[in-house]
Parts: C-alpha cells; sequence; structure tokens
C-alpha cells in the first residue's frame, strides 16, 4: 500500500500491491506458456522442412505436408491457441477479483 | 462493354464508401468519436473494422504476386501478418485497452510520465505511417491503370482525395463502420473468385500438386503471348526447350548470350548455339560507329534450345539471355516453357529463391518470422484501435476475432498464386506478377470473366482506401492530439482538438497524396519493410515491457526504441543501398543475411537495452507505478481501469 493520504479513497488505494503483483504474475506465466508453445510450433516448421525435407515433402490431402501445414493448417492452430488463452485469462480475473472482493470484505 | 463492368464495380465501392462517409458525420459528432469512436465499438464491428483496416494493397494483390514469383516461401509472409495477433493478444490487447488513451503516444508519455517521450513516440508513429502509406497510393495507382488505362496519377489522387473527406468528415467513428463494410468485400472478393475458377480449372492442390511431381519443369503458356521490348531489355529463356517464339517486328539483337557465364575450363557459348532458326548478322549504327547486330525480319519465327555448358556434362543446360538493340515485340507460343520464372521444384519446396538468396534460409526464415510476428504486433495504426474497445475483456475477444477474420481470407492469396503460375504464366515475362489477382478471373472469360475481374478491382479498391483512411486517422490523431493538443497548446478544448483533426486529415491526405505521385518508380514493397521492422523493434518491446515490467524507466524505454529501432532502419537502408550499388561493400553473406532480414538479432537488441539502462536509471521510476500497473491488469468488475482521456 502506498504511504501516502491517509484512508482509502481511491479503489486503487484499497488493495494491496502484492494482490495485484500476483494476478500479473499468473497472467504473464499464461501468456509466456501459450507464447512459447506459438513460438516452438512456428520455428519449428523451417526446421523440420531442413532437416526432414523428405518427410515434409509428403503428400497431405494433395498437398506436399510443407505447404499443407503453413498454407492451411497454421490459422486454426492459432485460432485455438487464442480461444484458449481468452478463455484462461477470463477465469483467472473472475478467480481473482474474487479474492480481491473477498479482501475488502474483510476490511 | 465488357470492359466496363470493373469500372462500374470500382465506381459503385467508391461511391458507397463516400456515401458511408457522409452518412456518418451524423453520428460522430465529438472529439471521442473521432478519436477513439466513443470507445462503444462492439466486437464484431470492431473486428470486421481491425481487420478491414489491415488487410491493405500488399495483402490483397502482392501477396497472392509473391507467392506467384517466389512460391513456399512467401507463404510465412501471411502467416506472419495473420500470426501476430496472437502475440498482440497475449501481452498487449487487454493492458493497451485498459490504460484507456487516444492515441500510442499517450501511453508513451502517461504511462512514465515524460513528455520528451511523447515526441519520439509521435515522430515513429508518423514515419511508420508514411512508409505504410505509399504502398497503398502506388497499389491505387497501377490497379487504376490496369482496369481503365488511365495515368499512374488518377488512381492515387482518386483514393487520397476519397478517404481524406472521409476522414476529416468523420474520425475514426466514421471510418469503422466503412472499413468494416470493407472488410467483408475483400474476403468475398479474394475468396469467391477463387471457387468459381476452381469449379472450371482445377482444384487448389492439384495445382501444387504438379509443380511437386515436376520439379524441373517450368509452367507452360497456355495462349500465344505478345510482349513488347525496348531498347536494352534482356530477356532470360528457360532451361528447358523447346522456346519458340515468333517476331512480330523486326528484331535487332545486341547479342544472345549463356545466362550463366561459363566458369573456367568450361567452353563459352556462343549466339549461334542457341538458335536454329535464319538469323543474320547486320551492322548498325551507334554513337560510336557501326557495330554487329543479330537480326530477324518480322514474321520469322525461331525455336531456342537450351545449350550444355560443357559437352562431357549432359545435366548443365544452360539458358540464352537476350539482350535487344531497339524495341521489338515478340509473341510466344503456346506451349513453350514460361520466361522469368524458376523451376517449380524451387517454387515449391522450402527455401528457394527468396529466403535463400544469401545461402542461409534457415536464418532468414527465422528472422522472417520474427519480424512479421512481432512486427504486427507492433504497428501503431493497428495499436490505436484498441482504445475504441469498451474494455480490455471486449479488447481481447476481438483480438480473437481478427486473428479467425484475416485467418481465413489469407489462406486465399496463396491459392491464386499457385493458379497463377500455371494459367497466366505469361505475368512472369514483365514481372507482372502483382496483376495476378486482378488479371486471373479474365481467363474465365466472356461477361463472367469481366464481372469476376470487377469483383476483385473493387476488392484491391476497398484494400487501398480502408487501410489508408486507418492510417489517416493514426497520423492525424498524432497531429491534432499529441502534437497540437498535447505540445503546442496543452488546455485546448475537444473542439479545437477536433477541429485540429480534421484540418491534419486533409493535409496529412495531401501530402500522403503527394508522396504516392512519386511513388510511381519507387521499390514499395522496401517501405512496408521498413514500416515492419521498425515496428518490431521499437513499438513491440515498448509496449512488451511498457506492460508488464514496472521497473522499466522512460529513459531506458526510449533509449531503446530509438537505437533498436534506427539500427535495424540503418540496417535494411544498407541492404538497399548495396542492391542498387550505391554503396560498394561486399559484406559476408550471414552478414547480409543479418542486415536484410534484422529481427533476428534487433528485436532482443532493443529488450536488452531497454532492460540495462532502465536498470541503471532506476531512481526513475514514476512513484505511482503500482497504480499504473493495477490499472493495466486489474480486471474491469473491480472499477479500477480509469481512463487516461475519460472525455468522450
Amino acid at each position: 500500500m502506498p504511504p501516502q493520504g491517509p484512508a482509502a479513497e481511491t479503489p486503487e488505494d484499497a488493495h494491496d500491491p502484492s494482490l495485484i503483483a500476483s494476478l500479473m504474475r499468473q497472467q504473464a506465466a499464461l501468456s509466456m506458456r501459450v507464447g512459447v508453445v506459438f513460438l516452438v510450433l512456428i520455428l519449428g516448421l523451417p526446421l523440420a522442412t531442413h532437416f526432414a525435407p523428405d518427410l515434409t515433402q509428403k503428400p497431405v490431402f494433395g498437398f506436399p505436408l510443407s505447404w499443407f501445414v503453413l498454407g492451411i493448417l497454421f490459422y486454426p492452430l492459432t485460432w485455438a491457441l487464442s480461444a484458449y488463452f481468452v478463455n484462461a485469462t477470463e477465469r483467472l480475473e473472475a478467480d481473482e477479483a474474487e479474492v480481491m472482493r473477498a479482501e475488502q470484505r474483510a476490511r | 462493354m465488357n470492359q466496363w463492368i470493373p469500372v462500374a464495380m470500382v465506381a459503385l465501392v467508391v461511391a458507397v464508401t463516400i456515401g458511408l462517409g457522409i452518412y456518418t458525420t451524423r453520428i460522430s459528432r465529438t472529439a471521442g468519436d473521432f478519436f477513439v469512436a466513443g470507445r462503444t465499438v462492439n466486437v464484431f464491428w470492431n473486428a470486421s473494422a481491425i481487420s478491414g483496416e489491415y488487410l491493405s494493397a500488399a495483402s490483397f494483390m502482392g501477396v497472392a504476386g509473391l507467392v506467384m514469383r517466389f512460391g513456399y516461401d512467401v507463404i510465412w509472409y501471411p502467416v506472419g501478418y495473420a500470426t501476430g495477433y496472437l502475440f498482440l493478444l497475449l501481452f498487449i490487447a487487454g493492458p493497451l485497452r485498459r490504460f484507456g488513451a487516444y492515441t500510442i503516444p499517450d501511453f508513451a508519455e502517461g504511462r512514465f510520465e515524460s513528455r520528451l517521450f511523447r515526441k519520439i513516440a509521435v515522430t515513429f508513429v508518423l514515419f511508420i505511417g508514411l512508409f505504410y502509406t505509399m504502398p497503398q497510393m502506388k497499389g491505387a495507382g497501377v490497379a487504376m491503370n490496369s482496369i481503365l488505362g488511365t495515368p499512374f496519377w488518377v488512381g492515387v489522387v482518386l483514393v487520397g482525395a476519397v478517404i481524406s473527406f472521409n476522414v476529416a468528415l468523420g474520425g475514426m467513428k466514421g471510418i469503422t463502420f466503412v472499413q468494416a463494410f470493407q472488410y467483408w468485400l475483400k474476403m468475398f472478393a479474394i475468396a469467391a473468385p477463387v471457387f468459381v475458377l476452381m469449379a472450371v480449372f482445377g482444384t487448389y492442390d492439384q495445382f501444387v500438386s504438379r509443380a511437386q511431381k515436376d520439379p524441373s519443369g517450368y509452367p507452360v503458356y497456355q495462349r500465344d503471348v505478345e510482349r513488347r521490348f525496348k531498347a536494352g531489355d534482356t530477356l532470360t529463356l528457360p532451361a528447358v526447350g523447346p522456346y519458340r517464339v515468333l517476331f512480330v517486328t523486326d528484331t535487332y539483337l545486341k547479342s544472345i548470350k549463356a545466362a550463366q557465364p561459363a566458369k573456367p575450363g568450361e567452353t563459352s557459348l556462343k549466339s549461334t548455339d542457341f538458335v536454329v532458326t535464319p538469323l543474320e548478322n547486320r551492322t548498325a549504327e551507334g554513337p560510336d560507329g557501326p557495330y554487329n547486330v543479330l537480326f530477324w525480319g518480322s514474321g520469322t519465327a525461331a525455336e531456342f534450345n537450351p545449350s550444355q555448358l560443357r559437352p562431357d556434362d549432359p545435366t548443365r543446360l544452360t539458358s540464352a539471355k537476350l539482350e535487344f538493340d531497339r524495341p521489338a515485340t515478340l509473341r510466344f507460343l503456346a506451349g513453350s516453357p514460361a520466361a522469368g520464372t524458376v523451376k517449380n521444384g524451387a517454387w515449391v519446396n522450402p527455401f528457394g529463391g527468396l529466403t535463400n538468396k544469401h545461402g542461409y534460409p534457415l536464418l532468414y526464415t527465422f528472422s522472417l518470422i520474427i519480424s512479421l510476428v512481432f512486427g504486427t504486433a507492433g504497428l501503431p495504426h493497428i495499436l490505436v484501435r484498441f482504445y475504441t474497445n469498451p474494455d480490455g475483456r471486449a479488447a481481447r475477444r476481438t483480438t480473437l476475432w481478427v486473428m479467425v477474420l484475416i485467418g481465413v481470407f489469407y489462406m486465399f492469396p496463396a491459392v491464386w498464386g499457385a493458379m497463377g503460375r500455371f494459367l497466366l504464366p505469361e505475368l512472369y515475362a514483365n514481372s507482372r506478377t502483382d496483376a495476378v489477382v486482378i488479371e486471373l478471373p479474365g481467363a474465365l472469360g466472356g461477361v463472367s470473366g469481366a464481372i469476376w475481374r470487377g469483383v476483385t478491382a473493387a476488392g484491391a479498391f476497398a484494400a487501398f482506401m480502408s487501410t489508408f483512411s486507418g492510417l489517416l486517422v493514426s497520423m492525424s490523431s498524432a497531429m491534432a492530439h499529441d502534437i497540437y493538443g498535447t505540445i503546442l497548446r496543452p488546455g485546448c478544448t475537444p473542439e479545437q482538438r477536433m477541429r485540429a483533426f480534421k484540418i491534419s486529415a486533409v493535409g496529412v491526405g495531401a501530402l500522403a497524396t503527394v508522396l504516392g505521385l512519386a511513388s510511381e518508380s519507387w521499390d514499395i514493397a522496401m517501405l512496408v519493410g521498413w514500416a515492419f521492422a521498425i515496428a518490431a523493434a521499437s513499438y513491440f518491446p515498448l509496449l512488451l515491457l511498457g506492460a508488464w515490467w514496472r521497473g522499466l524507466t522512460a529513459t531506458g524505454a526510449a533509449t531503446g526504441m530509438v537505437v533498436g529501432g534506427l539500427a535495424s532502419l540503418g540496417a535494411i537502408v544498407a541492404t538497399m543501398m548495396i542492391d542498387k550499388k550505391v554503396l560498394a561493400w561486399n559484406p559476408d553473406p550471414i552478414v547480409r543475411t543479418l542486415m536484410e532480414q534484422p529481427a533476428i538479432w534487433g528485436v532482443p537488441f532493443t529488450l536488452l537495452l531497454m532492460w540495462t539502462i532502465s536498470l541503471a536509471t532506476r531512481s526513475q521510476i514514476p512513484p505511482d507505478v503500482d497504480t499504473m500497473m493495477l490499472r493495466l491488469h486489474a480486471p474491469e468488475e473491480l472499477g479500477m481501469s480509469k481512463n487516461y482521456i475519460a472525455e468522450g
């Protein structure tokens, strides 16, 4: 809590900074988890085409695998990651809001 | 009559754009409407509008043309453009909206309480905006020219005038509806013709696998193709034969050479090695007296066969390179392999002509991915739209839908590229692959061909107009809100700022039009590359650390942004100067790769600068940083978010 100010007048002052720090930590951890999965996928594809060219030329639905993954499959993949993230982050915020309200009531 | 159908459809799109613009003046009244559309745009409209703004001329025409030209490697562009929004979603969308400003420079000043930083941030907004504007303008001029045959300036002035009018009239709120409409138009225009074309000519996978099954072959002309050459033009024929040509006019060649020069120990080829039909040597008068040229009379035909560079190695075929001495018209006969493109194998497989040009394809690809993904998350004219959401939660949901809307769109340019390669290979010969989206529907023939050409032409115009309107709003906001309303006249009223917005819209619109007129001969793709490189190495690190690290200081952030952004820009500009031979320097290929695609070192370099300098200037951390962080991250329902700018 900021030392200055006699009473908790604005809502910002009414909370322990450690609570918001913990919310940020959890949010950042979630974002990073999803981000790392995405980076592994997007940087892994060129690695795969470089080190296993035969595999990535195998036909899938009439396309070479590499073309199919990059030209078509990648978009739905990122939609799934985004949808997961949006839901998870909203759940996290709802939980955190609950904790904060409980803390407010306790005062 | 048929050529008037596309004209009518383009005219209709322009008219609807103007009409919607006039209509929205009724609902766009306050300063908040002008800068952030009153912060009331719902998820559907906002996602459509952001997508409409994002899908520019480069996305609508350019990506298809580049896929046609370079093949697989280019698909990284649409994938990067679309998936960059994931990083925006993960790290930036929610906190940025909760901050509740009007412009990105507001964030720079408000987060760090530094006026100087606003000035720096504003400069970056204007630079990135202008770099990004010119391709739209050039696209408008070129497309108008190919549809209507009007001079280059007509399309530029038309788009410049219409959009400046719209933005001055309706601001952010006005263009939101126009851009949303334009998204759906573009989506229809890129997708619907593809299904019609596939029904007639074969499916997407058939075109791609055709290339895969014949890796050493080339696409073949479907019909006779006529092409005009100027004196001094060169033409490289493919390394498979036979290549059959009819000389429509009398044709004088300065030389026929092997496209690849002979290595030591190899026999170099003479012009006669390539030619099987009559050819005579003539003398012509040059500035230094008479000299020899090779001559065919009009109406003669020739068949060029590739020659073996080294007789004992039958695989070492080489193609011929023709250099024209005078203007001439040639007809390439149907069935000949297409000139001006690479072999099917290099086109369809990874690490072809684009990423492998300096010999480090993996490094090039990685750096390209980083530049696109982080650049997208740092483009100010996209970021500013996040303030139009009602709250942080809506900002995230909007981003999710934007990824779906643009992801569906971005599946299609590659289809155009693959079909164009085999159906319209004549575009390779004069490097006109950019026109594939406009030209290919013509292959359907007759009235239906003309209608579908009209649809794609209308889509292209929607692309120039919606992207330019977004850029113009972001630049006008920077001028009216950041420069006039905050730096020059801090105490001015919202009404004065709104008037400043209108004046800025007209002024910046006029400036962009003038720059657009000058862009006809510029290498425009470079400018978008600059915009992405600066955004990735400046705004993205600023927003990432600014939203998540309380220890970031104004000095650290500003130094990182300026030094890091300029380092990346400098590397790209130097590359361009080497390409144009202005700079006589031949760096190591690995250095060359890193200069052309600087993001792989540029982004970490900026982050590192921001981190170390912030640690060294720890005393500058604003005292209320915890309150700031609370506002950026606390869920709305707790009532802790407070708009940085409350009015409107």
